[in-house]
């Protein structure tokens, strides 16, 4: 078991059991401080199980999990504030404006207003923030889960599918979003299909899992080259 | 605020006095019926004489004119004597009736109410001698309301707009207000408030939940159910003596009431907890706020719903029927108040945890919704079968609005709270898949 200063994610034997099913099976991997890491793996894989986990969500079935020194699911009041979590389906109030959500969360959470609308403004979202969410198409609440996502990472950054219903423009300023995040002291986990251009540049390492199990890790060249040969670019 | 906005607040005072004329038409009633409470005492035989008195002490509204008649009756008993007085509770003045007698049935005394307002009323036997171990006496009140309607119309005439506009104030009072402070726990639990009305179905259920309550069942919260038997001669303006667990209200409520509450609690707990689980919105609040705040306001916004429109109900409806007593005994306008809060309450109280306990297990709002009222409505019918009485007294709607004595009362209190706690902690581990 290796803890420490630099390690950021550690999880060592990790089970989950959905009834028979597991979701997954005798996962392990470290992932240390500014290694920016990506999650690759088919539908049903485990991604998002493993994303869930990792954001104190879902307690595992067996095994060892630690996010910044802490159990995810035991420490959620204190991880809940220094990890920014997206999850593949953000279900968001449908009640509120995109605006009330962000104002709320930038209150509850102590996230400065003005990183908000500064990401609100890269990613074009403004323009319709005062609409109630449940006029919104999938892509624009995704760029909403995005910002709170984004704005709330101060140490670890989990991102769960975040280029799925987005435009390629949208997809693109993630990328750059992502690439200014990843030259600052926040470790980044991604979880994706879609390999957009230039992300590989900012992911040097990458977990491949298939059916709850790690078939996959090391640079992420080798894991497209043997894995994902014909995976989208865009 | 954003949630309710300007237009909403306008739709709902709309909706509510569209809901305030409807009520009006219902259950109209014109003629004065009697209210009658009758009363069983056991007398021990006493050797030494003067006996110690067994006494009785309640509290009624009168309005002038009504007639109070008091008829009682003795098995057993070969000496007796009887004091009732009346108390006029903001002027304290006293009107005695006093007699002894040997006969089993005397002749019985009418009171009639010079003034509107509440009376105490203290029925003593003293001096009694009795055939054998035990006697029986057998009192009866009866309360002839010269006109129901004058209470009826005094009542309802003022009560539901101030109440509507009471609930409105401070439901949204509190909303902003709690916003403004930068403050986690009140966050979230305003976030909750707020949230729980991004329909108009609370909202609704709130308003009319109160005024159905007053219109329809005015006369039980006024005249007859006002009778607090009390087993001890604590100070009568000491507010502990209505909390106190050998004092209890007596009255009979219709089922109907606790079918109303029942309906309010499932609308409150669906849109609080399964809701959103259902929907799980829950799952992206976890990620924003921390889980036992998350769970801690979700609880306290239950609270403060559930127990606002009654609290104001009962406060305002008091207040009506007797401002006299609110500036001359604040102290027992408060405590008859809340004594009549505490008893809705702790019926509340159990309703939220079963209602809870089945949304927490069964996370969809239909099949939640069709548990709880099947569970309710069986749990009568299980204590007959069962018979295990003393157990199942505590948990049975059948039972509870008839007689709710000091153990059924602390029991239902303590086994809803056993329920909510577990639901916490069961909230606090289980995944939000």
């Amino acid at each position: 078991m290796i803890r420490g200063e630099e390690v950021v994610i550690s999880v060592e034997s990790l089970y989950k059991r959905y009834f028979r099913i597991y979701a997954l099976e005798d996962v392990g991997f470290i992932i240390k401080r500014n290694e920016h890491t990506l999650i690759l793996g088919a539908n049903g894989s485990g991604k998002s199980t493993l994303i869930r986990i990792l954001s104190g969500l879902t307690k595992p079935t067996k095994g060892y999990v630690s996010v910044l020194g802490l159990n995810p699911f035991k420490n959620h009041h204190i991880l809940c504030r220094r990890i920014g979590v997206l999850l593949d389906n953000h279900v968001l109030p449908w009640w509120m404006s995109g605006y009330e959500f962000l104002k709320f969360f930038s209150e509850i959470r102590g996230v400065d207003w003005k990183i908000i609308i500064e990401l609100a403004d890269m990613l074009g979202v403004r323009s319709y923030w005062f609409k109630k969410i449940f006029t919104y198409s999938e892509g624009m609440k995704k760029k909403i889960a995005l910002i709170q996502a984004l704005a709330s990472a101060r140490e670890l950054l989990l991102l769960d599918d975040p280029f799925a219903f987005l435009d390629h423009r949208s997809r693109r300023i993630v990328v750059e979003i992502l690439k200014e995040l990843s030259n600052s002291n926040v470790t980044i986990m991604l979880t994706t299909h879609t390999l957009v251009k230039g992300l590989q540049n900012i992911f040097r390492k990458a977990i491949v899992l298939d059916n709850g199990k790690k078939v996959f890790e090391g640079p992420t060249s080798e894991a497209l080259k043997n894995f994902y040969l014909s995976m989208e670019v865009m | 605020m954003n949630t309710i906005n300007k237009g909403n607040i306008l739709i709902a005072i709309g909706v509510s006095i569209l809901t305030i004329i409807l009520i009006s038409f219902l259950n109209l009633q014109t003629e004065a019926s009697p209210i009658e409470r009758s009363l069983d005492l056991t007398l021990i035989n006493n050797t030494k004489l003067p006996s110690i008195a067994t006494v009785i002490t309640g509290y009624a509204y009168l309005v002038e004119g009504d007639i109070l008649d008091f008829s009682y009756s003795f098995d057993n008993v070969i000496e007796w004597c009887i004091n009732i007085t009346l108390t006029d509770i903001v002027t304290e003045e006293p009107y005695t009736y006093y007699s002894c007698g040997t006969e089993s049935k005397p002749i019985t005394p009418i009171f009639k109410t010079p003034s509107t307002g509440f009376y105490r009323i203290r029925i003593a036997i003293t001096n009694y001698k009795v055939s054998g171990i035990t006697g029986k006496a057998y009192i009866t009140l009866s309360i002839k309301a010269t006109d129901t309607t004058t209470k009826y119309t005094h009542l309802l005439s003022t009560t539901p707009p101030l109440l509507v506009a009471s609930l409105l104030l401070v439901i949204l009072g509190l909303m902003s207000s709690l916003v403004r402070i930068k403050n986690t726990v009140l966050l979230a639990i305003s976030r909750e408030l707020t949230d729980t009305y991004r329909t108009f179905i609370p909202l609704f259920a709130v308003i009319t939940v109160p005024l159905i309550h007053l219109r329809v069942y005015s006369e039980y919260l006024i005249v007859g159910p006002a009778i607090i038997e009390e087993t001890s001669n604590i100070p009568f303006t000491n507010l502990m003596m209505y909390l106190h667990d050998k004092v209890a209200f007596h009255y009979d409520d219709p089922m109907l009431k606790y079918f109303i509450y029942l309906v309010y609690v499932i609308v409150l707990v669906s849109l609080i907890f399964t809701y959103e689980d259902e929907s799980k919105v829950i799952r992206t609040k976890l990620l924003v706020i921390d889980r036992r705040v998350l769970i801690t306001s979700k609880l306290l916004a239950l609270i403060i719903l559930v127990l606002t429109p009654l609290a104001i109900m009962y406060f305002v409806s008091f207040y009506i029927v007797n401002p006299r007593l609110v500036l001359h005994n604040p102290l027992l306008y408060i405590a008859i108040s809340l004594s009549r809060l505490l008893y809705d309450f702790a019926i509340l109280v159990f309703l939220t945890s079963i209602t809870l306990l089945v949304s927490v297990i069964v996370r969809r709002v239909q099949y939640s919704t069709l548990i709880t009222l099947l569970i309710l409505i069986t749990l009568p019918y299980s204590n007959t079968i069962l018979s295990k009485q003393q157990i199942l007294e505590s948990l049975t709607l059948s039972i509870i609005p008839r007689s709710f004595l000091s153990y059924h009362q602390v029991a239902l209190m303590i086994s809803s709270l056993i329920i909510i706690v577990a639901l916490y902690k069961l909230m606090m581990v289980r995944d939000y898949d």
